[in-house]
């Protein structure tokens, strides 16, 4: 399924292991990993090794649109192994969306590892999603890079429901005055199982708030969450907060009042917490 | 026939009686003010009457238009036409109101606050915009029976005018029966209830049809002082 909005169209786009688009515009390169690697040899150095998979967007100067990426497996037992890398040149103001998920139940395993890097002085706001479903395995490494005054706001929302998910964050907050905002939500249903594990590294006159919380919908759903921050400067300024819980009985009792199924009321508590 | 009625109701909350062989009933389209100090069981028996099963019952039975509901759904009760107002909703943050309103409402035509839809259910709300939200939830659903709970408190006069206007328009005007659950009876002058309950530890201790009396007969012996009072409120 595409996105249906114009706003959410994607610039990259990947079914099962089928590249359906990879279309740059002005300002914006935007590759498959391994062309990226091709092409430029000094994303060696971020890559490690040659990508089997995944997507390079190198962005050099801002654009007004949101720039979307949608990587989907919708056929059975694929195997996607996604090594992604954004780079954010200095002075620029970047809006991305990123969307992984399967669209059935068909066993699918997505392995990621993605790089965000943003040069100084830059403004990255970054909305991640991932939808896995019953039996599917995800892994994904996040790790964002920050140099002088570069600032970052991200959201990163995972949804399992019934899946196996395991997820890392890193954020290094390298140059002076760099700043991020992380927050992560965790939705774990029919049996979902969450292991998230999240740190933000703060060098020097640094500040950084990260934010985990998770909602389990049911008895056979599991979340455990990590979240760490690693200061080396008095001058280093993090925050931390992490929660779990489960559905309100009080807001459900609440929304059933007004009419609304068990389930509909559900529902919308679990779309609200999705996006508060 | 009563549209609702209440027979000997009792309820324990952690070992404490809340309500105790409570009697109580509602005619078609009336108004009537149930008045009692905090913790008296008031807002025990506006949740048990709209379905919160989180509340257990020890005996009793609730008839609304001669069926027995105890054993309904929250909702199941909402498609019967019965709807609580409450004094303290709880926030949900990441849905709007207008996406909320969307998902509930029965109606087209209905008492809208265009700055509200525009909001998080409840989020911040000021004491005057959670009262407001909840009329207009209210009004957007087909109901035989409304239940206020507290919906005059920490409002001033001009709020309290519109409240009570609202409450009239939409619901009073087209033959719903109100019950007021009030503590201190302010709204009572504008909404002139037919009759009016006294509750205190969880029993009606006393009613009476003028609610002016059983007003100036709180205001003068408070509740506490009330409870050896009943002869001032005639015990119909």
């Amino acid at each position: 399924m595409i996105l249906k909005s114009a706003k959410n169209v994607p610039n990259f786009y990947q079914i099962d292991n089928r590249i359906e688009k990879a279309e740059g515009l002005d300002g914006v390169i935007i590759l498959p990993s391994f062309l990226a690697w091709e092409k430029f040899k000094w994303t060696h150095e971020y890559f490690g090794k040659k990508p089997k998979q995944g997507f390079f967007l190198w962005i050099q100067k801002s654009v007004s649109q949101r720039l979307n990426t949608l990587v989907e497996i919708q056929s059975k037992n694929i195997l996607q192994e996604m090594s992604n890398l954004i780079f954010v040149e200095k002075g620029l103001k970047v809006e991305l969306s990123s969307l992984c998920q399967s669209t059935n139940a068909v066993k699918g395993k997505h392995l990621a590892l993605a790089k965000i890097v943003i040069k100084e002085n830059s403004f990255v706001n970054y909305f991640q999603k991932n939808s896995w479903k019953k039996e599917d395995d995800f892994k994904a490494h996040y790790q964002f890079f920050l140099e002088k005054n570069a600032k970052l706001k991200t959201s990163i929302v995972n949804q399992s429901s019934g899946a196996k998910v395991s997820t890392r964050e890193d954020v290094y907050l390298r140059g002076k005055k760099s700043s991020a905002d992380l927050r992560i939500k965790m939705m774990a249903e029919n049996g979902g199982v969450f292991n998230s594990e999240s740190f933000m590294y703060g060098e020097d006159e640094v500040r950084g708030h990260l934010e985990c919380s998770g909602l389990i919908v049911d008895k056979k759903s599991q979340i455990t969450s990590i979240p760490g921050i690693v200061c080396s400067s008095n001058r280093a300024e993090l925050t931390h907060e992490a929660s779990i819980g489960k559905i309100s009985e009080e807001k459900l009792m609440y929304l059933r009042m007004r009419g609304l199924s068990e389930k509909k009321a559900t529902e919308l508590i679990i779309k609200s917490f999705l996006d508060s | 026939m009563s549209l609702l009625q209440i027979k000997n109701l009792n309820v324990e909350i952690e070992g404490r009686k809340v309500l105790d062989a409570l009697d109580f009933y509602i005619e078609k389209g009336e108004v009537v003010a149930l008045l009692g100090p905090n913790g008296s069981g008031k807002s025990t028996l506006a949740k048990i009457i709209a379905g919160d099963s989180r509340i257990g019952i020890s005996s009793g039975e609730i008839l609304f238009n001669k069926e027995n509901i105890l054993k309904l759904s929250p909702e199941e009760r909402v498609k019967g036409g019965i709807a609580l107002a409450f004094q303290n909703p709880p926030e949900i943050e990441g849905l709007k109101m207008e996406d909320f309103m969307e998902s509930i409402s029965q109606k087209k035509e209905y008492f809208k606050d265009e700055k509200l839809l525009l909001r998080e259910v409840n989020k911040g709300f000021s004491g005057g915009e959670k009262k407001i939200s909840e009329l207009m939830q209210l009004t957007s659903l087909n109901l035989k029976l409304i239940i206020l709970d507290e919906i005059d408190s920490g409002l001033d006069i001009k709020r309290t005018k519109q409240v009570a206007d609202t409450i009239k328009k939409y619901f009073i005007d087209n033959g719903v029966a109100v019950l007021i659950i009030t503590h201190h009876g302010d709204i009572l002058d504008l909404l002139k209830p037919t009759r009016t309950n006294v509750i205190i530890d969880g029993k009606i201790i006393g009613k009476n049809e003028d609610y002016k009396s059983v007003l100036k007969t709180v205001k003068k012996y408070d509740f506490e002082k009330c409870k050896k009072c009943t002869k001032f409120l005639s015990d119909r």
